[in-house]
């Protein structure tokens, strides 16, 4: 690791660095490969799509204008690459279980009795999000998961910050009666 | 009484906007914001997905090989065989066998 942030990196990749892309790459690994097995609901297909966005930012970096962060810039082009493979899903791939999906969580718990517990939480949220559209999905995970604020979520989904909101609030109603009892608890 | 202005049955209907195809059905009413704020917490404190270690390996090494592939083009489009400074074109070539046909 160098220490530069991200538009240095993305900088001297488009200069020739042949290290500097992977070490951009590994740094919003994990939050790209949440947003995308989060968006599909299926690893594989996230592993594939994933891959061919990462290749496809490699290629396109020497257009990136810099008036977004580099971290939002390669969201947006995850999450497009995200909403074409939904579009063109074959029918009747289904979601794999929330489980299998919490097998790529690691375990930060403390004791394997509160391990457990935060798992059957967790696989709970990620059954409840699955029952979400797309779009809807896709908003939450970005404001409510990730953290990011409306406007930044507005510039990755490509719409208006008052969409996102409708989504996210939409999508908290489609996901209260699914999750009431995790938040009376 | 005419009903020219009205449209015919088989007329197409126009699909009503992207936000009314996606409103919620009844059995969703809107949250409190209390609610609202609740299922916000509740996701808010959910870990991430960290990536496997196969999945970053498979990534990584598409990467590296992208990046192998881009230093050999920029070797050829640096071959000392080629002259360092181009000589200028007198004719476009493109239209010089468009008039000879």
């Amino acid at each position: 690791m160098t220490g530069r942030d991200d538009h240095a990196l993305l900088r001297a990749h488009a200069e020739g660095d042949p290290q500097a892309f992977a070490e951009l790459f590994d740094r919003h690994a994990d939050r790209l490969w949440s947003l995308a097995l989060r968006t599909l609901q299926h690893p594989q297909d996230a592993e594939e799509v994933l891959q061919e966005a990462m290749i496809s930012a490699f290629r396109r970096a020497g257009g990136f204008r810099g008036d977004a962060a580099v971290g939002t810039w390669l969201y947006r082009i995850v999450l497009n690459a995200c909403f074409d493979r939904l579009r063109r899903r074959r029918p009747g791939l289904t979601a794999v279980a929330a489980d299998d999906v919490l097998d790529r969580v690691a375990s930060a718990a403390p004791g394997p009795e509160e391990t457990a517990v935060r798992r059957a939480v967790q696989a709970e949220v990620e059954a409840a999000l699955a029952q979400l559209s797309a779009d809807q999905r896709a908003a939450l995970v970005l404001v409510d998961l990730e953290g990011r604020s409306i406007d930044e979520a507005a510039v990755i989904l490509g719409c208006a910050p008052g969409t996102v909101k409708s989504r996210c609030s939409r999508g908290r109603a489609r996901l209260a009666p699914l999750l009431r009892h995790l938040v009376e608890a | 009484m005419g009903t020219g202005t009205h449209p015919a049955a088989s007329d197409p209907v126009p699909p009503p906007p992207e936000e009314a195809m996606s409103s919620p059905p009844a059995e969703y009413p809107d949250l409190s914001p209390e609610a609202d704020a609740a299922i916000s917490d509740l996701l808010a404190g959910q870990p991430g997905l960290p990536m496997p270690p196969g999945v970053r390996d498979r990534i990584t090494a598409a990467l590296a090989a992208e990046a192998a592939t881009r230093a050999a083009l920029r070797s050829n489009d640096a071959d000392p065989a080629e002259p360092a400074v181009r000589l200028a074109k007198s004719v476009d070539p493109v239209r010089e066998r468009e008039d000879l046909t």
